[in-house]
This record gives C-alpha cells, structure tokens and sequence, in this order.
C-alpha cells in the first residue's frame, strides 16, 4: 500500500496558492531569486569596492548587470543547441554509454539478486531495478556534469567555444542541455530494459492435474481452512482426527508450485475458472491450462480524500489514537464506541462511476487489546454522510477486516438513511442526496467488535474509478528519476564552472548525499532528532554518550553547543538550497500498483526547470569570474 | 659507477621478490587438481582444509553472496549496517516485503554468521507473524521463519546451533502459540514445506518434524564433530525426547487416543530412557549418565562401607578428636539446629558441619599416618569413594535441572492403561458436554474418575507435581457445570479426586463445593498440626515446603553409613535413596537439602518419619526404572 506522508496538491495550487501554512512555489522561487540577486549584487558591489574604490565599484557593478541583463535574455537557441550538440559529442567521446553495457551486465546477474520467493516478487522487481536504475543514473550525472567543464579549461579546448560570439550563460545552459539530453536517452534506455526484464523474471503459469482434480471435486471437502466472503475462516472446523488422518485431501484442488508458490483453484467441472489469488495476481483458466498472471502489474487509480476522526464521545479529532506503535503514520479507532474515521471526498459526480455506485477500496490495519476469536477477523462497517444536509445513511455494508490487504468494496446506489433531527428512515440516492451541492460526500468507517482497533491512513480508503495503464505509469516513475537526475546535472555543472574537476565531483556528490538525508538535516536542524548538532555528537561520539544523556556542562561541551548554532544556521540555508532527493522518488507508487498523480509529475518537471534557470543565471556569473566567456 | 649501483640495486630488490615468493607460495599456494591428484596447497590452504573453513567446507557456494562480498570492496561491514538499519526501517514502517529482501541480503554478505540467521529467523517467526491478523498470514511468516533457517543451513552445512533452532521453531512456535490449533493443522496440510519428504501424514506432526531436526543437532555433535556452541548438553539432548512426549500430549489433547497415543508414550518412554543413557559432559569437566544414579550410589556405599570395615572405627575417633578440638561456644553452636543459627553466624555454622563431616577421604588420610601399612589400600578406597560420590551428586543435581524423574515418571504413567482410557473417557465426556448431552457426559466423567484415582495412586510423583492436576481441575470444573446443567444439588463431597482439588485449585474453580464445616475444621486442624511439625506452607499455601530442620546425625554420615539403605532396598521400593550431600548445602530434617523437591517426596518424606528418616520410593519411581 503506497504510503503518503504529505499531501498532494493540485498543480496550480502548489505553483501559485500553497496550503494554509506555505505559499505557491513560484513566490518562494521568486524571493529566493530576488534575496540571492540582491545579496549577490551586494557582494559583488563590495568586492568590487575593497579593489578599486566605492565608486569606480558602482560603475563596474552598472555595468556588470548591464551587460549580463542583456546576455542572459539575448539567449540565441542556435548556439545553445550547438553547444547542446557539442556537449552530446563530448559525452559520447568519453564513453558514457558503457554505462549502458554496465547495466545490461547487472540485470543479466540481476537474476542472482532478485529471487521471486518473496511475499510480493512484482513489486520487489520494480522497487530494486527502479532504484538501482536511479543509483546508477545519479552516479553517471555525478561524472559527466564535473569534470567536462573543468577538463576543457585545463585542456584550453574551451578556447575553441569562447573564442566564439558565445555568451557564458549559453556556455552554461548548452552544457546543462547536452548533458540532460544524453541522460534523458540513457534513461530511456535503461527503461525500457528494466521493464522487459521485470516482465520477464515475474512471467509463469502453472500446471493443473485434471485427474486428480476431478476425483476430489466429487469428494465431500473436508478443508477447514476455507474463508468464507466476508474473510472469515470457514466455522464448520474439521474433525482434528479426521484431519489428522487424511490431511492431504486437497492436494488436487490447486496448482502446481511453480516460482515458488501455488493457487487454490475456483474451476467449474470443465476446467474453466480462476486459480485465486496468491502473491498479488491471478491466473485465468481454460479447460484447466492456466494463462499468464493477471493483475501483477497494476496502476490504480485511486481518488484520495481528507481524513479526519471522532473520539470515541464522538467529538471531531485530527487524529485517532496511538497503539503505541513506533511509526505514527498510522492512527487508530476504538471499536464498540462512537470512534470512527471520516474520509471527505470532493467534486464527486455520477457520470465519474458507470457502475452506479461508489466503488471503494480499504486497507486497514488491525490492533487487538485482547484475542478474542482467532479464527474471525475484527467487525467493521461502512456509512456515507452528507457533509451539507446533514444525511446520514445506514450502516452500508458490515464487513470483517482483512489486515494487510487492500480489500475492494462497493457503495451502491440506492441507500436508507435518515435526515438530521428525524427518526424515519427514508431511501434515498446516492449521488443525488448524499452528495453536498459543491460535490462532496464523506465516508465513514467504525470498527464493531469492542476494545479492538482499527488502524487508518488518509490514503488507505480511496475512491477507485479505473486502472491506468502500468506503461505509463512506469515511465511517470522514471519521470522522478529524472529529476534527481536533471538536479545532479545541474550541481555538477555549477561547481564546475568555479571549481577543478575532482572539487566539483565532491561537492556535487555531497549535494547529492545531504539532499538524500534532508528530512535528518532539518529533523538536527529543528531539534526534533534528539543528540544536539554536528559538534555535540562528535562529543557523544567519543565520550560514548547515548543520544538521550544530557551532557555534563564543561567548557567542551559548551564551546561545542556555541559552535553548533552557528553550523545549524547554515545547515538550515543549505537545506532550502538543496532539494531533497526523496521526494522525487516515485518508484513506490508503480511497485505498489498506483497510478502516480498528474500533479505530482507535472510538479517534479517544474522544480528541474527552475534548477536549470537557477543554474543557468548562477553559472553565468561563475564563468564570467574566470573570465572565461567574455 | 652510479650505473652500477643501480644495477645491482635492482638486483637486490629482484632478489628480494624471489626471496619473498617463494615463503608466500609456500604459505598460500591454493589446494589444486592435477593429473586426477589432489595437491594440498600451501600452509594456509592445508589449515584451511583441517578446520574446515573453506567456503566449500562450511557450505554450499552461492555465487550470488560471493560476488556481494566481492563487490563490496572491503566494505562489507558498511554494507551489513546499512542493511541492518534498513531492514529495522522496513520493519517500523510494515514494508514486509523490503524487509525480507534486505534479510537476504544480509545473510549474503554474511553467510557464515550464524547469529545473523538466528537472530532474523526468529524476528520473522516470533515479531514479524504476530502483526498480522489472519492466522493464515501468521502461520506463513512462522514458516518463512523456519525457512530462512534452512537457507542458512545450506551455507552451513551441519550447523548444531541451526539444526537445534530449526527443531525448536518448528516444536514450540507451531506448538505452543495462541494459534497452536491452527497452525498445527495448517502445518500437516502445508504441501509445500513437507514437498519431497516421505512423512506419513502422521509423521507431518510439528511435535515429530521438530523432533527429527533436534535429533540432526545432537548427530551433527556426535557424528560430524561439529561443536553446539552456547547450549549445554544436558538441556539439547532432552529436546528429541520432550518433542515426543510433547506430540502424545498433543494427539490426546486433539482427541486420538488408543494404540497410536499409547505407541507415541512408549516411545517417548524409550527416547528418555536413551536420552539417560547418553554420556554429558558436566560442568566439572567428566561425563555422567542420567540413568545410572543408583548404580553411583551403591558403588559409594559399597566403598564407604569397605572403608568402615578398614578403618575399624576410625570416622568415630576423628570426629571425636575434631568435636574436642573446638571451643565450647563452636560446640555449642555445632549442635544447634539450623533454624536456631543466627544468620550472621550461618556461615560458620556451615563451616563446622563440614569439619565434623567425616568422609572416607578424611579416613584415608589419617590411616596413611597411623598405619601406614593399610594406607594403599585406603587411599583407593577414598578415592573411588570419593569419585562415586561427585558422580551420584552430579547426576541428581542434574536431574533435578530439566525434572528428569517427572518426566520418566510420566512417560509410563501415560502407557498405563487406566491412564489411556481415563484420558479417552474425559475428552468424549467433554465432547458430549459440547453436545449438550448432559447424562452420557456425566456417565462418562464419573467413569473415568475413578481411572484417573488409580492412575494417580500408582504414580503419587506425578499426582504432587501439579501438571496434571491443574489438567483435572479444568476438567472437574466442567463435570461440576454438568452437574450443575443437570441441577444436581451438591457435588459429591466423596469425590475421589478430592484431594486434587483441594491441593491445586489455585483459581478457585471447583474447589468451593467442598466448603463445609466438617472439612473446614479438619483443615485447620492439619494446618495447625503442620505448623507444629515446623512445616511451612509456600506463598499459594498448597504444597508444604522443606523445612530445612537439621537432624542430629549429619546426612552424609547416614548416606554413607552402612545403616543406610541399600540400593537394593531402593529398586525394591522398601525406601528412597538418601539425597546427595553437597558441601555448604543446608541441611534438612528428612537428610536432604532445602532446595526445593516435588510434593511427592516432601509428602512421603512426613510419612516416612520415625523410619530411619529416610522416605519410602515413590511407586512411580520404582515403575519407571522398570
């Protein structure tokens, strides 16, 4: 189940309107545009001053800023897309596409790596080739944006561009261009052999022995462990000694074992059926041959709404209540009380959902306080609400939990339920009275067995319509890859611009690496991850001090506290200079099955645009201080 | 002339390079095949092979784990963290299919750590099943569990540690988790795990299955010289024998009974019985059988009583010589009984016992100086005397650790035929009860009551441990709520298991419907008569502890004086062989320590008093050597 710690927002909001607590995008774009500009002018001013004097300083300033006003907007694409070429050339000179052999080779041994015996092989496939995938590309970016730059002016072949009508900035952008380029193609590349060889490893079918099938649908079943609809074990337990006795009745009642797992059988006496699911997927069956496996690769496409709870008084609450479990993500409602979760859904309409009602689909998390029976699942229901009128159905279905399992349901049509203040129950529509006039309904979900508990997520009930299509969805997952790797690109090219070769690459990577571990560095930053700053923990680190100790007041360690805010404070600036790499990472959505949103892609490709233009103005300035590109 | 210093500076240093190959060679030359014979290598190689630490050795060779290691430059450790980290993140955050992968990956970089395996296997089979709901999703993870240890056994061929650990996943998770009942059915039904094996469907009982892995451990020991590193022996070698008596425990709980629960006692009986006649290595460095206690404490009398005849008197005269030695306030003390010592001044109460405790070793040393013509033979016998002795103490001591004897006791108190249909005739009484056929499972309960007195009364031992009485309290609670469905007024207040009830109905479950005013008085009138006879009663006020009274001769004299019973008198059941003298041990008033022992011999010891003090053997005692 994909797991969504923040939450979406529409494109547009994110870019122009924000949330109740930050602005759009584009307005933090703009300050920090308008914040590094100025200082960097006063800087430059002061520089400027200290060599040759306040006023000859403005002079040289003016006219710095003149000339780049006018070089970077008289950006010609003929020469951009000339160095853009030249820059593809010089990739290809330097044999960046053994990286692609490289990575034929790893998938060729891949097979070692990867076994199929896992709960979910699918998803394992994509999540390790995916990710190694990014590795890889990140570790290309890293190499070819450092030291291309660097080398050509050690080499003086930059003399053979400079000596050009260029201006910097093309220089800059026709580097950052041919690089994207290149990698865009690799990526591309490495795509599509990561989608044939997970396609691959995963394909199977399994073998059914008709006979043997045939002889024990004629015998009375004695399984016990047959589940009924509802996820309940069977209650006609076995007779244990007769189980004892003759406990391999079913054997022919499913398939064969094949990559490591088997399915029991729903088949007619013609061989005509499914064999169910196992591992995430399904086979069709025909005259007992079984097809290839269905449903493996998925991409939903869910409609996420707003959660929020009731106590177990009934009183509106942001959260449920902890179970005491160390990952908070999840938060949990009291059975046999009024608790319950709330989803809200917006621009909810009927011609969305052809089937006629509202099809859902649950995964819940389940916490006993007590045993109880073992062999029945904890009892829940469904409810819808109006938001508006007030009118709240029936309860819709009662269901028993599947924990661990995304467990489709389906709100119909026609629904009973009674308006606020009345005692009769009335039918009512759907869409036509459950849904608030701006197009919102809200779902309600309350677990029934007493002091037992359900565990719930924003994202773990959704509003599912359609599948989209896995391809593209697996392509939206590689989207996020290049991003990180259009940002790597444009860190290397930065550095290089200022910095020798083997300097840029470790910088970059360093970029790279504190980007990966943000959400630390602001956790140190904010003081939420306990241990103080970067001095304190060499401290503890020698001292053998656990992270929770408080230290002993001694001139150390207050010299080491003092220093520790000064390196927080800039910490805190590099962390809203560096992306954070993670959450470009899109792979869980396409390992987990689900569509991954528009908005989300649209936003990645927005933040690599604005780190191109950010790059493109910066590296200007760099190169003309080694003047370079005049 | 600087050509030349050149020249022969390189000569030199060629010099040097030959000079070192040719110990390395003979140090790390790999073992090779030529010509179809085996070269054993250089030093390293040949080490290699003598411990066996070659990869092939320790296990099957997995290219994929090599190149990991390879590929990690030295930078395994790194990796292995990291790894280890992820996997506790993957854990936190329920991504159970990331966790899994990282465990493999681990157990590749490391494959030959053996806590690695251990400690992962038993995450996934003990934490990771338990956070699903479904027990069906429980029992996969139990055997993923057991699983991942078999991956580790194919990299460490022959591994006690996870052959043992296989044995006990496999007994004890299916076994005895909440969801027992289910995961033991799923577990005879799981295609897939008995895949290529040739068990009968009997034989795909998790009790037997685990059974046969701790039975791998023990021959990977004794067989293939592999070393059990951090179990003692004493406590591995029981597991095939408890497995099986756990899996006839387990056949009767679920209802089968007759020859095949009869047929699985009696091999349980034969198990323990081999189990007693295995060598162990102690913890003082010599080896013991379980079952050869008695044997050990004849050989001791025998000596102690040659001794006797040697010496001529000789114990009397020491210990004389030693009583006068002291001064009054030690005689004084010497002859107080232990529950009149002042604590501050036990130790030296110990210390004075120990003196005046005679034993054939202090005799030996004395004859050696005041006949030295009969000091050869005396040194023998103090030293095999002495020998016979460590060795009896070691074995009850031993004994006592994993409850040998109850264990004995009870593998033959099941075979006895009373017992089998006692247990038959409760368990479709019980059926009955389900059925609400009140009167047959009445008729049924009040047949097998009887049976179970008989049972009991052959094996008092295993009537005072409280096992299988806590069993019958639970199944007189439910005769008592037939009777009770079928509004019978009173209980019958000459229930034959009475004493039962009244003895460990520690809940209070049925125990009630013996309250009257007769039994109320007799209570306290025992009690009060148990008080006198300086018997204390435990926290649960049921069982009577050991009073630690000392008696006024020392138990090591009586063991080892010609008085004492013979083990003869032992096996025959006329008496119970005296308990062990340990140095220092707290002496009690029946003459054994003031640890703790079943009921039984506490309860025997009270009626065997004015007898010489020395109890009479438990029936179950003298069947079960039988």
């Amino acid at each position: 189940m994909v797991v969504i710690e923040n939450e979406l927002l529409p494109y547009f909001t994110w870019l122009f309107k924000g949330t109740d607590e930050s602005m759009g995008a584009i307005w933090y774009f703009l300050l920090f545009v308008l914040i590094a500009g100025f200082v960097g002018l006063v800087f430059g001013y002061l520089v400027a001053a200290v060599r040759q004097g306040p006023i000859a300083a403005g002079d040289l300033t003016y006219r710095v800023m003149r000339r780049a006003a006018y070089e970077l907007v008289a950006v010609s694409p003929r020469r951009v897309w000339a160095l853009t070429k030249l820059a593809v050339q010089e990739s290809i000179r330097r044999r960046v596409f053994v990286v692609l052999g490289i990575y034929i080779a790893l998938l060729g041994l891949g097979s070692w790596f990867l076994n199929t015996e896992l709960a979910e092989p699918a998803r394992l496939q994509i999540d390790i080739v995916m990710t190694g995938t990014n590795y890889l590309m990140l570790l290309m970016a890293l190499f070819l944006s450092t030291f291309s730059l660097p080398t050509d002016i050690k080499n003086r072949t930059i003399y053979t561009v400079v000596t050009k009508p260029t201006y910097a900035g093309e220089i800059v952008l026709g580097r950052i261009l041919g690089f994207i380029l290149t990698g865009t193609f690799l990526l591309a590349a490495m795509g599509l052999l990561s989608y044939i060889f997970v396609v691959r490893s995963v394909s199977h079918t399994h073998t059914i022995d008709r006979e043997q099938f045939l002889v024990s649908s004629s015998q009375p079943a004695k399984t016990g462990e047959t589940k009924k609809e509802d996820g309940s074990a069977d209650e006609k337990a076995p007779d244990d000694r007769d189980s004892y006795v003759d406990a391999n009745t079913e054997v022919s009642q499913v398939t064969s074992r094949d990559m490591f797992h088997r399915h029991e059988l729903d088949l007619d006496e013609q061989g005509n059926g499914i064999a169910k699911s196992t591992k995430g997927h399904i086979h069709e069956v025909h005259n007992f041959e079984v097809g290839p496996p269905l449903d493996m690769f998925q991409a939903r496409v869910p409609k996420f709404g707003k959660l929020t709870f009731k106590s177990r008084t009934g009183q509106p609450e942001s959260r449920g209540i902890s179970v005491g479990s160390e990952w908070d993500y999840l938060s949990y409602i009291e059975g046999g009380t009024r608790a319950s979760a709330i989803w809200t859904f917006d621009n909810i309409n009927a011609a969305e959902y052809p089937d006629g009602g509202l099809p859902i689909e649950l995964y819940l998390r389940v916490y006993r306080s007590y045993k109880g029976n073992i062999e029945k699942g904890i009892l829940g229901s469904i409810s819808v609400r109006n938001p508006e009128s007030g009118l709240q159905s029936e309860i819709v279905q009662t269901f028993r939990a599947k924990d661990f399992e995304l467990d489709p349901k389906f709100i119909p049509r026609q629904l009973k339920g009674k308006r606020p203040g009345e005692t009769k129950v009335g039918d009512f529509d759907l869409f036509d009275d459950f849904v608030s006039s701006d197009g919102k309904i809200e779902i309600e979900l309350q677990c029934l067995d007493k002091a037992q508990y359900y565990g719930v997520a924003q994202a773990n009930l959704y509003l599912r319509s359609t599948n989209g299509s896995f391809e593209l969805n697996f392509i939206k997952g590689y989207v996020g890859v290049w991003t990180q790797m259009v940002l790597v690109i444009c860190f290397g090219v930065l550095f290089s611009t200022l910095l020798s070769g083997p300097v840029a690459l470790v910088a970059t990577a360093s970029c790279v690496l504190l980007g990966f571990f943000s959400s630390f560095l602001m956790d140190v930053v904010t003081g939420e991850a306990v241990g103080g700053g970067p001095f304190e923990a060499m401290i503890r680190t020698f001292s053998q001090a656990n992270l929770t100790v408080e230290l002993e007041q001694t001139a150390g360690v207050v010299v080491a506290k003092t220093l520790d805010k000064v390196a927080l404070f800039f910490m805190e600036m590099w962390f809203y200079i560096l992306p954070n790499f993670s959450v470009y990472n899109n792979i869980n959505w396409v390992a987990d099955g689900f569509n991954i949103p528009a908005d989300q892609v649209w936003q990645h490709i927005t933040v690599a645009l604005s780190y191109i233009f950010g790059v493109y103005i910066v590296g200007y300035f760099f190169l003309r201080l080694r003047e370079l590109g005049q | 002339m600087n050509e030349s210093r050149s020249f022969w500076r390189k000569v030199t240093y060629v010099g040097a390079i030959v000079a070192l190959l040719i110990p390395m060679s003979m140090l790390s030359m790999p073992a090779s095949r030529s010509e179809g014979k085996a070269q054993s290598g250089g030093k390293l190689a040949k080490l290699r092979q003598d411990y066996k630490l070659g990869q092939a050795s320790l296990g099957e060779i997995d290219p994929a784990s090599e190149t990991m290691k390879l590929a990690t430059l030295g930078m395994r450790g790194l990796a292995v963290t990291i790894l280890w980290e992820q996997a506790n993140y993957y854990k936190k955050t329920e991504n159970w299919t990331n966790f899994q992968a990282s465990l493999k990956q681990i157990a590749r970089l490391q494959p030959n750590f053996i806590s690695v395996w251990q400690y992962q296997a038993w995450n996934t089979s003990y934490n990771l099943s338990v956070e699903f709901d479904d027990y069906n999703d429980r029992y996969k993870w139990v055997i993923r569990g057991i699983e991942f240890l078999k991956d580790g056994l194919r990299y460490n061929k022959d591994e006690p540690r996870l052959l043992w650990d296989l044995g006990w996943f496999i007994s004890q998770k299916i076994g005895r988790a909440d969801e027992r009942v289910q995961y033991r059915r799923l577990f005879k039904r799981d295609l897939d795990f008995h895949a290529g094996s040739n068990l009968s469907s009997e034989q795909k009982d998790n009790w037997l299955v685990g059974k046969s892995w701790f039975q791998e451990a023990i021959d990977a020991v004794d067989k293939r010289g592999k070393r059990m590193k951090g179990k003692p022996p004493l406590i591995y070698r029981s597991d095939p024998g408890m497995s099986q008596m756990n899996y006839a425990d387990s056949i009767q709980t679920e209802g089968v009974h007759g020859e095949l629960a009869k047929n699985a006692w009696t091999t349980a009986s034969k198990d323990w019985k081999k189990y007693g006649d295995e060598s162990i290595l102690t913890t003082w460095d010599f080896r013991i059988q379980l079952n050869n206690l008695e044997r050990k404490k004849a050989e001791a009398e025998g000596y102690l009583k040659q001794m006797n005849e040697l010496s001529r008197g000789m114990f009397d005269k020491i210990r004389a010589e030693r009583l006068a030695e002291l001064t009054p306030e030690e005689r004084e003390l010497s002859e107080k009984l232990i529950q009149d010592v002042p604590a501050e001044q036990v130790e030296e109460y110990n210390e004075l016992q120990s003196r005046l405790n005679i034993t054939p070793v202090n005799v030996a040393n004395r004859i050696e100086k005041d006949h030295p013509e009969l000091a050869i033979e005396a040194s023998r016998l103090g030293k095999l005397w002495y020998d016979a002795n460590r060795r009896a103490d070691a074995i009850e001591r031993y004994r006592e650790t994993i409850n040998f004897n109850y264990w004995k006791a009870r593998s033959a108190f099941e075979q006895m035929p009373e017992t089998l249909e006692a247990r038959e005739l409760v368990y479709k009484a019980g059926q009955a009860h389900e059925k609400q056929d009140l009167l047959l499972a009445r008729k049924l309960y009040e047949q097998a009551w009887p049976l179970w007195r008989k049972s009991l009364d052959e094996y008092p031992l295993i009537a005072n441990e409280g096992l299988i009485a806590e069993e019958l309290i639970e199944k007189i609670a439910n005769y008592r709520m037939v009777l009770e469905d079928l509004s019978v007024d009173q209980f019958p207040q000459d229930f034959v298991l009475r004493d039962i009830v009244e003895g460990f109905d520690r809940d209070g479950l049925v125990k009630d419907v013996f309250v009257e005013p007769a039994t109320k008085t007799e209570e306290k009138q025992s009690g009060s008569s148990q008080e006198k006879s300086g018997e204390a009663t435990n926290p649960e006020g049921k069982q009577p502890e050991a009073t630690g009274v000392r008696e006024e001769s020392q138990p090591a004299e009586k063991a080892n004086s010609p008085d004492a019973k013979s083990p003869e008198r032992f096996q025959s059941g006329e008496g119970s062989p005296p308990e062990p003298v340990e140095d220092n041990a707290v002496i009690s008033e029946k003459g054994g320590t003031t640890d703790e022992k079943p009921a039984a011999d506490k309860k025997s010891s009270a009626a065997g008093e004015g007898t010489e003090g020395v109890p009479p053997e438990p029936a179950a005692e003298k069947s079960a050597t039988e």
